[in-house]
């Protein structure tokens, strides 16, 4: 009988694992399908001053994307390339492609909120985390779903414990609290401005909130995006680095 | 001047033969650099200099891009600067002559206290089509795989302190690009002295590259990569000189370096390079020295470490520490710099150097620039 629980037991946290797993999948499919592009502002606010930042992404699957920088002036043309596991940025000013260390993931980008993590997506959350289903809550009237993605031992990935809040019915991430390794809330984002781009419905706004610095946070805002666009593999090299406009 | 004239004379041309399917687009920069500089005084009563003096530039630069259709287009950028102060005036080193010993620069103001030099630097045509892309003028042929000191930068060679000079200079050759797969690249670029190739492949991680050459009357060969050891940068370039005629002797060169981003926002990077032929240097001439793929720097061990850290969004602190071996040349490089607005960046830094003088290290000069870049 104490077996037959345990089995039991066992077999209900594997199905919940498998449904928390499945629920994070269509979650992530539904963000980030085949492919996408999309056009983007950074703005990052502070009590005293903001600066905002304009770019245009390429992205396919989690292993290859292209961000170009269009604003500030400053940055105007350069491009980050990653391909699986490397990244590279072009300096048009220098003319120069420069291969960036895998450390540099773990960097905010461009002085903002966000990790570079964060925008290429390096780590995937669906491999390298494990997946349980904590609770439910309602977010601007969408019941979600509060799953915990615990980071394994080997996962070169920038939070140790991430908790999504995923709408039930259409899969939107709606908000997401990352911890660091020792558990400490480091930074939290809210979802907003749901809508239609095309005929993929998804939330226009993210604001990416440091959990203990007041007055601070960085509000990235799709201005167009575009999915399942008709390019493969081949389209991230180093040539078309330099090409992009 | 007369080959101003003439560019000038083809450019307007083309403009005004632009079809309708001609995009024209364009940005530029300002920027102001003021410098206070501080000499030895013992070495100041030796070659009859100041102490200390000033200079002053105002710098414009603007780029201009012409898209003619989707396969071919055109840069030109000019490079224009008004100086006043001691480099101008005194003219130390032949600074004046300087600015005007190429074919594409020249002084359209040159008064005993002020002067106003144009450079292009810029000013190629381009055809790039499915897996190819020629080009033809000139152009900055880039072919360091390092981040500074490259034995493979046989066409632009950079001076790293310089800085004011972030495009660097551009080289008049054909340069012809394959890419024969993603991964791979074939490079030819011929200029006036120098036939070389470059052939590129990424694997296991690692960005390759293989550099033969016809090097002025030496052949070249060289070898580099850039890849990580962990989650740390890691990289190397080695050039080898053999002259065809056995009247030099043979040169090799060879830098690696190691770059790591904390996670506090830190970024540390350490650069060596060894040279088995050194060569003549004077301390003063910094910014006029003459740099090549063989001589990026001109002692024998060179060692650079870099810091830089972003103190807030808006505030970036770094430096650079330079040295060869026996410590008979140190330049520290302390910088800062302040994003003012959101295309105004003002910055400070200081370039001290200290230099071995009759067995005894001292402080040579010291200068302290200040500069507000605006761009748009």
């Amino acid at each position: 009988m104490k077996k037959l629980l345990l089995l039991f037991l066992l077999s209900s946290y594997a199905i919940q694992a498998q449904d928390a797993y499945d629920i994070i999948k269509r979650s992530d499919d539904h963000l980030r399908g085949a492919s996408n592009k999309a056009e983007m502002s950074i703005e990052i606010q502070r009590p005293k001053w903001s600066r905002t930042m304009e770019v245009k992404a390429w992205a396919l699957g989690s292993e290859y994307s292209f961000i170009l920088v269009q604003a500030p002036a400053r940055d105007k043309g350069t491009v980050f390339l990653k391909r699986e596991n490397e990244i590279w940025n072009w300096q048009p000013k220098i003319e120069k492609v420069i291969k960036l260390p895998p450390s540099m993931m773990m960097q905010s980008w461009m002085g903002s909120d966000f990790t570079n993590d964060d925008l290429i997506k390096e780590s995937s959350i669906l491999t390298d985390y494990t997946h349980e289903i904590i609770g439910d809550t309602t977010l601007l009237e969408r019941p979600c779903h509060i799953i915990e993605l615990t980071a394994k031992e080997d996962a070169a990935v920038v939070w140790g414990k991430i908790n999504l809040y995923i709408d039930k019915k259409d899969f939107l991430q709606m908000a997401s609290e990352f911890y660091d390794e020792d558990g400490y809330l480091i930074n939290k984002m809210d979802a907003s401005d749901i809508k239609y781009f095309g005929d993929k419905i998804l939330p226009a706004t993210l604001k990416m909130t440091p959990f203990e610095e007041e007055g601070q946070r960085t509000i990235l805002q799709y201005k167009s995006m575009e999915y399942n666009i008709d390019i493969n593999e081949s389209f991230f090299t180093q040539q078309n680095m330099k090409r992009l406009r | 001047m007369k080959y101003v004239k003439k560019i000038t004379f083809v450019f307007v041309l083309a403009v005004s033969s632009l079809s309708a399917q001609t995009l024209f687009d364009h940005d530029y920069y300002a920027s102001n650099l003021n410098s206070f500089s501080f000499f030895n005084p013992d070495l100041a009563k030796l070659t009859q200099s100041p102490t200390e003096w000033q200079d002053q530039q105002l710098h414009f630069r603007w780029n201009g891009y012409l898209y003619f259709g989707d396969d071919i287009s055109s840069q030109v950028s000019v490079r224009s600067r008004l100086f006043t102060g001691h480099q101008w005036k005194e003219n130390p080193n032949g600074f004046r002559e300087l600015l005007t010993n190429d074919g594409l620069a020249f002084n359209s103001v040159s008064k005993d206290g002020v002067g106003v030099n144009h450079q292009i630097d810029r000013l190629y045509i381009q055809w790039e089509k499915k897996d190819w892309n020629v080009r033809l003028g000139r152009q900055r042929i880039n072919w360091g795989i390092q981040n500074y000191w490259n034995p493979h930068d046989l066409f632009n060679q950079t001076n790293f302190f310089d800085f004011d000079y972030i495009e660097n200079p551009g080289t008049d050759a054909i340069r012809i690009t394959y890419y024969p797969q993603a991964n791979q690249s074939v490079e030819v670029a011929i200029d006036k002295n120098i036939i070389a190739s470059l052939y590129k492949i990424n694997r296991f991680d690692y960005d390759f590259q293989f550099l033969t050459a016809k090097y002025f009357r030496e052949f070249c060969l060289g070898f580099g990569w850039a890849g990580q050891l962990k989650n740390m940068g890691f990289k190397g370039e080695f050039s080898y000189f053999q002259d065809d005629k056995k009247r030099e002797i043979n040169e090799f060169i060879g830098s690696i370096s190691l770059d790591y981003n904390f996670r506090n926002g830190v970024y540390l990077s350490w650069t060596y390079l060894y040279k088995n032929n050194t060569l003549p240097f004077n301390p003063l001439e910094l910014y006029q020295m003459e740099t090549s793929a063989k001589n990026p720097i001109p002692f024998e061990y060179n060692f650079m470490y870099q810091a830089q850290y972003n103190v807030f969004p808006l505030v970036q602190v770094g430096g650079a520490l330079i040295h060869d071996k026996n410590l008979d040349f140190v330049f520290i490089n302390p910088q800062i710099t302040f994003s003012i607005y959101e295309s105004i960046d003002f910055m400070v830094s200081s370039q001290n150097n200290w230099s071995r003088i009759s067995n005894e290290t001292k402080e040579t000069q010291q200068t302290i620039f200040t500069r507000l870049q605006w761009n748009f």
